[in-house]
C-alpha cells in the first residue's frame, strides 16, 4: 500500500513509516596494495557497479580497515572558504581547517572531503557512476591516498615470475606494455602494465597489481616483494648497468604520480621514493624485445633469487 | 667567526634524505605555484648538514668536522662559514641564541 513519493522514497499510509526503496546501506571493502577501504553507499545501485569494477580486490566486511569512506547520493553543499589551490578542467583540488577536498564539477557537482589524516573521506555526489567514479577509479583516489600510508604509484608494468617480481619503469613508450607482453607469451602474472603501487609493508617493498592497465587490459591482484627495479632502455642487445642509488631515487620520483602543487604530500612522496632508493636495487636494462630478455634476467639475477 | 654558539636549525618545510654519501633536499619556495627544488649536498656538506639538528651549535659542528678530518681549526671554520652562509641565503636554515 505504498505511494510513490518525489523521489524514491515510499511512504506506507498504514503506519505512517518512510521506508527507501533504493537507499539502504551498503557496504563493501576493497584491499589494494594492503590499504583497505571500506566503501559505505546509501544507494545499493552504486555498490553493484563499484563491486563490478574493484571484483578481483574485494575482502570480506568482517575484516578491519584504514579508511572509511561514505559515499552519500545528494548534491553537496560546496564549502565556500575551500582554498582550492589545484585547478583541472574536471576537479579542484584544495584545503580548508585542515581538511582536503576534491570537487568535481563536469556535469554534476560531486565533493569529496577528507580528513587530515586521510583514515576517513565523504563523497556526496547524485552520480550513480560515470563522471565522479570514473576520475575516482582511474587513479587519483589512490594517487593522494597511498603517499599517507607509505605507498606511491608508479608509472611502471610488474610481472611476477615465480615468486620473483619485475619491475619495469619507463616512460611512455619505453617498454613497459612490451614487457608485459613477452611476459604473457611465457605466461607469466602481469601486475599490470601502465601502473604500479609501491609500499612498504613492515620493513619491506611490496608491489601490487591493480585494476588501473594501460594498453594491456590484463592484470592481477598479485603482489609480491621487490628487491630490484630495471629501468628500460629498447635497444638491439640484452644487458643491465647497475645505477647508483641517488640516480634511482630520483628517477622514482620523477616516475611517481602525484599531484605537484600538493606540497604536503610530495614531501611524502620524496621521502618514500628516496627509501626505496636506499633498499632496492636499480639497473638500466636495455633490452631486445623478444623472448630472449626473459633467459637473460634469469641468467643475470640468478644469484639475487 | 663570529657567534659560535648560535643554533642552527633546518626549515621546517623542507623534506630530505641521505643516500650514499649524500644529502638530497627538498625545498618548496612558498609561493603556491613556485616549482619544488632538489638540492644534492656532497659528502662534507652532507656530514655538516646532518649535525643541523636545532641542538647543536656552531662551535660543535666545527668541533665535530676537526675531529674527522686533519684540517686546521681556521680552514674548517673558513668552510663552515661559508656552508651555513649558503644555507641561510637560500633558505635551509634559521639561526637561534642559546
Amino acid at each position: 500500500m505504498g505511494e510513490k513519493t518525489k523521489g524514491r522514497k515510499f511512504v506506507l499510509r498504514q503506519t505512517g513509516k518512510k521506508v527507501s526503496s533504493f537507499k539502504k546501506n551498503s557496504a563493501f571493502i576493497t584491499n589494494l596494495g594492503k590499504l583497505k577501504i571500506k566503501w559505505v553507499l546509501d544507494d545499493s545501485r552504486i555498490k553493484e557497479n563499484l563491486q563490478n569494477y574493484y571484483k578481483d580486490f574485494i575482502i570480506p566486511l568482517n575484516n578491519n580497515y584504514e579508511v572509511l569512506l561514505e559515499v552519500k547520493s545528494k548534491y553537496p553543499q560546496i564549502a565556500s572558504k575551500v582554498n582550492f589551490f589545484l585547478k583541472t578542467d574536471a576537479w579542484d583540488y584544495g584545503e580548508r581547517n585542515n581538511k582536503r577536498y576534491l570537487h568535481f564539477f563536469h556535469t554534476r557537482n560531486s565533493l569529496m572531503e577528507f580528513s587530515s589524516d586521510f583514515s576517513k573521506i565523504k563523497l556526496w555526489s547524485k552520480e550513480h557512476w560515470r563522471e565522479v567514479f570514473t576520475h575516482l577509479s582511474s587513479d587519483l583516489l589512490y594517487t593522494l591516498l597511498l603517499p599517507q600510508f607509505k605507498g606511491i604509484f608508479l608509472h611502471a608494468s610488474a610481472i611476477k615470475i615465480n615468486k620473483r617480481i619485475f619491475v619495469c619503469i619507463a616512460p611512455s613508450g619505453g617498454g613497459k606494455s612490451t614487457m608485459a607482453k613477452l611476459a604473457l607469451l611465457k605466461n607469466f602474472a602481469v601486475l599490470n602494465d601502465e601502473r604500479i603501487i609501491l609500499r612498504k609493508v613492515k620493513d619491506k617493498y611490496i608491489v601490487f597489481g591493480n585494476p588501473w592497465h594501460g594498453k594491456m587490459p590484463q592484470t592481477s591482484p598479485e603482489f609480491g616483494e621487490v628487491k630490484e627495479v630495471f629501468f628500460l632502455k629498447k635497444a638491439n642487445r640484452n644487458y643491465g648497468r647497475k645505477m647508483n642509488k641517488k640516480e634511482m631515487a630520483l628517477r622514482i620520483l620523477e616516475d611517481s604520480m602525484y599531484l605537484d602543487e600538493d606540497k604536503k604530500t610530495f614531501k611524502k612522496v620524496f621521502e618514500i621514493a628516496f627509501d626505496a632508493g636506499n633498499n632496492i636495487d636499480a639497473y638500466i636494462l636495455e633490452f631486445r624485445p623478444d623472448l630472449d630478455i626473459w633467459g637473460y634476467l634469469d641468467e643475470r639475477f640468478k644469484q639475487n633469487s | 667567526m663570529k657567534d659560535l654558539n648560535k643554533i642552527p636549525k633546518s626549515n621546517e618545510d623542507l623534506a630530505w634524505r641521505r643516500i650514499d654519501r649524500e644529502v638530497v633536499i627538498l625545498q618548496f619556495d612558498g609561493a603556491p605555484d613556485e616549482r619544488e627544488k632538489i638540492l644534492i649536498l656532497n659528502e662534507t656538506a652532507a656530514m655538516i648538514w646532518e649535525l643541523i639538528d636545532g641542538k647543536n651549535k656552531v662551535k660543535d659542528v666545527i668541533d665535530k668536522l676537526l675531529s674527522e678530518y686533519e684540517v686546521s681549526e681556521e680552514d674548517v671554520c673558513k668552510k663552515i662559514t661559508k656552508l651555513m652562509n649558503k644555507f641561510e641565503k637560500k633558505g635551509l636554515i634559521t639561526y637561534t641564541v642559546a
